[in-house]
């Protein structure tokens, strides 16, 4: 339905471009005295930057606020409120911050901010989205002015990475504050390179340039930025000049904007990973069956099968077709140049007779029945992604129903909706995203096995499990050496897909739209930032 | 008649009551946020005490007992998205679209009775034919695709409106209006007119039907016999007794403005209820769903209540609260 319309209104688009109608060069969002106005498709549901960690809070909060560490446009880990770090021991990290920093009120940053940052960006009253997830391992010390120690309960290499999640706020102002006064400005004080100046929930966020800004000092001395949660008007409003750029642009107005004058699209892969994932656990799983309905053990516990539905899966062809380029065919857990990306592994081909082969060769000879649950609201075409894949599982003798259904329902399901509160699925469809910018995260909480008590595969709601390549993710958890942890990642990606734990779809893409008198290059954490933009030229 | 209000306002508070119920059952059974909004990072110790922490785990009957305890102390829940009051986001939300709304009605009623008065008048006129084949398509098209239509052409080709957004507001009784600054007009315009492109063509057909059957009435012949000008047969006589159902569409029809713009919001980006309550359906917001349902229901026994005294006012034997006593 909302493809349909999507496509209807491209289409639209499409007829309505030529002709005399066209107007001449438009007045872009782009003023001379250095104002940037950008379309935004989600919604900023609040300027406290340790309320809810997601792409459009994030994109709004990276403005106002600096991290300790940074990432750089494809998740490497960069210096930021901290100009170097060191793994002391195994459990023991310094951070050593940056001299000459300072927030937006005039006051320097200091370890005691941190410090403070830290505690209270674990209490937000009333946060799903808690940050306890990154910090409750964490321990912080002051050493002297300049350096902030943190202690982990047990090794943790990713340390950098996990506090690049966190806005560093003024205790002075942060002291007691609710999101309420964030939202209002009372305590938005960061010392990001832009300074809050407004937000009208729903309308508008304005930011203004900090002239005091340490790092390199932004193109735009005004930012605004606001949420047009329709595709087709998002577009229109890039058209008509009202924004200068847009993300997330619709997969139908990519032929239709490539034709308009002024007007160019930039792409970056993001690091998140849609996947099929299948039952490993139970000896019988509720929506596989035989042709004839009858009962038939979980054919997901061998091996063969799951390699004949990988084989069966054309993931170029869905990433092209159906998803017209929004996606890039996936090999593993994370798209290349995230760390743990392992060079090897490529990206499966299609041959349905070895597929069907497969099959036969597991006892399926004639295939079987199973129900293919998806969300039908929450990655692009994912509706259209569930056809294909039940179409081409149809090549091999397997009939696929699919049911999909709005996230709110099926992320319940997925998780916990089987007797017990075990996860209710057969064979399903979910993304992942590698948010800390390297793989310990989907081989930690999707690849290792379901343990409650370590708190390890916390997602993996296929409760796939391999003792093998359990112990080298715990090893590689543990290994604070770059070199040697990278080599560890890669080999737990091999193994897994050898293994078919899962089957790797695509990658997303994220596609921006600007007006072509911007410089704009695009990161691989789907975030928009007014810093990556540049005039062009 | 205050006694009649007042039961009216209580059969309405057991609406609301009855609403809460049905709402809190439902969401229940779908489930709760956390899945949605949880780090993927985080543990399943961490989840299981987020889920303890805010009570979903607890039985339906507590969780609900808790609603009406905050209830009770005006309190309806802090909102999982926004961290604020249910109410207080609503509230933000809105004068955005009551000024929408508003404006959509007063333009449906201000074209669309003149030119139903006019197709009833003089029902043969070419004017009158094309008046009545535009109205068909006003309530046959789908307002996005018009929606869309205009901003294509008055945004993107012509360059004359902005595509979205509520541009610049002005500050009056505490609260951010467009309909007070030239450039928040501008924004104001073509969603006020998508939104009351329906109702227009609603409004316009009752009124030429209403005045092709009063006009050959006996009290309209007395009327021109007693010498009247025509103008007064019209616009009294005729107007008040055709009005009276426009007056009920144009009352149930404005309750649904509000609450349902969702359409013409999302496409012009407004920043009203109408997008949040979707939002917060798909996310399981659950104190704002509840919250603006509890709203909704107070707006339309408000409506009703107000619909009911105009009657009075048009139509002297309509008495309020005078029923059965005839």
């Amino acid at each position: 339905m909302k493809t349909d319309r999507r496509m209807f209104l491209g289409g639209l688009g499409l007829a309505l471009m030529p002709g005399a109608l066209l107007r001449g060069a438009a007045a872009y969002a782009v003023t001379p005295d250095g104002g940037l106005v950008i379309g935004m498709a989600s919604e900023t549901s609040s300027i406290d930057p340790h309320w809810h960690i997601v792409t459009a809070n994030s994109s709004v909060s990276q403005h106002i606020f600096d991290r300790l560490v940074h990432m750089d446009e494809h998740q490497g880990v960069v210096p930021g409120l901290a100009e170097s770090w060191k793994a002391i021991d195994d459990t023991t990290w310094e951070f050593t911050l940056r001299a000459g920093a300072s927030f937006h009120d005039g006051a320097p940053v200091t370890v005691e901010d941190l410090i403070f940052t830290y505690e209270r960006a674990q209490n937000v009253q009333g946060a799903i989205f808690n940050l306890r997830a990154y910090l409750g391992d964490k321990t912080f010390e002051k050493v002297d002015e300049r350096r902030l120690r943190v202690i982990t309960k047990s090794a943790n290499p990713i340390v950098p990475n996990e506090l690049t999640a966190v806005a560093i706020i003024s205790k002075a102002h942060g002291e007691g504050a609710s999101s309420e006064d964030y939202n209002s400005g009372k305590a938005t004080i960061g010392s990001g390179p832009y300074r809050f100046v407004s937000y009208t929930p729903g309308q508008s966020i304005v930011l203004a340039r900090n002239d005091a800004y340490w790092g390199p000092k932004p193109a735009w001395a005004k930012v605004e930025i606001r949420p047009i949660a329709n595709g087709g008007s998002r577009v229109a409003a890039l058209q008509s000049g009202d924004v200068a750029l847009i993300d997330s642009v619709p997969p139908a107005d990519m032929a239709h904007l490539a034709g308009v004058s002024g007007i160019k699209t930039t792409k970056a892969t993001a690091n998140r990973m849609v996947f099929l994932f299948f039952d490993h656990n139970r000896e019988t799983t509720p929506y596989a069956k035989a042709n004839d309905g009858s009962e038939i053990p979980n054919p997901f516990r061998d091996l063969r099968v799951r390699q004949a539905f990988n084989l069966a899966l054309d993931k170029a062809a869905i990433a092209n077709r159906i998803l017209s380029d929004a996606g890039e065919a996936a090999s593993q857990l994370v798209p290349e140049g995230i760390f743990g990306f392992n060079p090897e592994v490529s990206v499966t081909k299609a041959d349905a007779a070895k597929a069907k082969a497969l099959l036969a060769e597991a006892g399926f000879p004639e295939g079987f029945t199973v129900t293919l649950h998806g969300p039908n609201d929450r990655f692009i075409r994912d509706s259209a992604v569930l056809q294909a894949t039940a179409q081409m599982l149809a090549r091999i003798g397997v009939k696929v129903e699919v049911d999909a259904m709005p996230s709110n329902i099926f992320y319940k399901r997925a998780s916990s909706g089987g007797p017990d509160g075990v996860p209710e699925f057969s064979f399903f469809l979910v993304g992942y995203g590698a948010a800390t910018g390297e793989s310990s995260g989907p081989l930690r909480n999707l690849i290792h096995s379901y343990d409650k008590s370590k708190g390890y595969g916390s997602n993996n709601r296929g409760r796939y499990s391999n003792r093998e390549i359990d112990a080298l993710i715990e090893k590689g958890m543990a290994t604070v050496d770059d070199t040697a942890r990278k080599a560890i990642f890669e080999e737990c990606a091999g193994r897994a897909i050898a293994d078919v734990a899962l089957v790797p779809l695509y990658y997303p893409i994220s596609v921006w739209a600007e007006s072509d008198t911007l410089a704009f290059a695009g990161r691989s954490d789907e975030r928009t930032l007014a810093m990556d933009v540049q005039p062009a030229g | 008649m205050f006694a009649s209000i007042a039961q009216r306002i209580l059969q309405g508070l057991f609406v609301m009551f009855c609403m809460t119920l049905i709402v809190f059952a439902g969401m229940h059974a779908i489930g709760d946020p956390v899945d949605m909004l949880i780090s993927p990072q985080a543990t399943q110790a961490e989840r299981a005490r987020l889920i303890a922490e805010f009570g979903f785990d607890k039985p339906l009957w507590v969780q609900y007992g808790r609603f009406l305890w905050g209830l009770v102390h005006l309190d309806l829940g802090t909102s999982y998205i926004f961290n604020q009051p249910a109410l207080q986001v609503i509230v933000q939300r809105l004068p955005a679209t009551l000024e929408l709304a508003v404006l959509a009605t007063l333009i449906s009623v201000v074209v669309g009775v003149p030119l139903g008065l006019y197709a009833g008048l003089r029902p043969h006129s070419a004017l009158s034919r094309l008046i009545m084949g535009g109205s068909i398509l006003g309530f046959s098209l789908p307002t996005f695709w018009i929606g869309m239509m205009m901003i294509m052409l008055f945004s993107v080709k012509l360059g004359w409106l902005p595509s979205g957004g509520r541009g610049e507001t002005l500050r009056a009784l505490g609260v951010e209006w467009s309909f007070l600054t030239v450039d928040g007009l501008r924004h104001l315009l073509l969603p006020a007119v998508n939104l009351a492109l329906f109702n227009m063509s609603l409004i316009l057909r009752l009124t030429r039907a209403g005045v092709a059957e009063v006009m050959p009435m006996d009290y309209v012949r007395l009327a021109r016999a007693k010498g009247l000008s025509n103008g007064r047969v019209i616009f009294v006589h005729v107007l008040k007794n055709v009005l009276i159902p426009v007056v009920t569409v144009v009352g149930l029809e404005f309750g649904s403005v509000i609450a349902f713009s969702v359409v013409t919001e999302t496409i012009y980006s407004w920043p009203g209820m109408g997008k949040l309550i979707i939002d917060s359906i798909n996310l399981l917001d659950r104190p704002i769903i509840v919250a603006y349902l509890m709203i909704i229901v107070l707006l339309f026994i408000t409506i009703n209540l107000v619909v009911d005294i105009i009657y009075t006012l048009l139509d002297p034997r309509v008495r309020f609260g005078a029923r059965g006593k005839s």
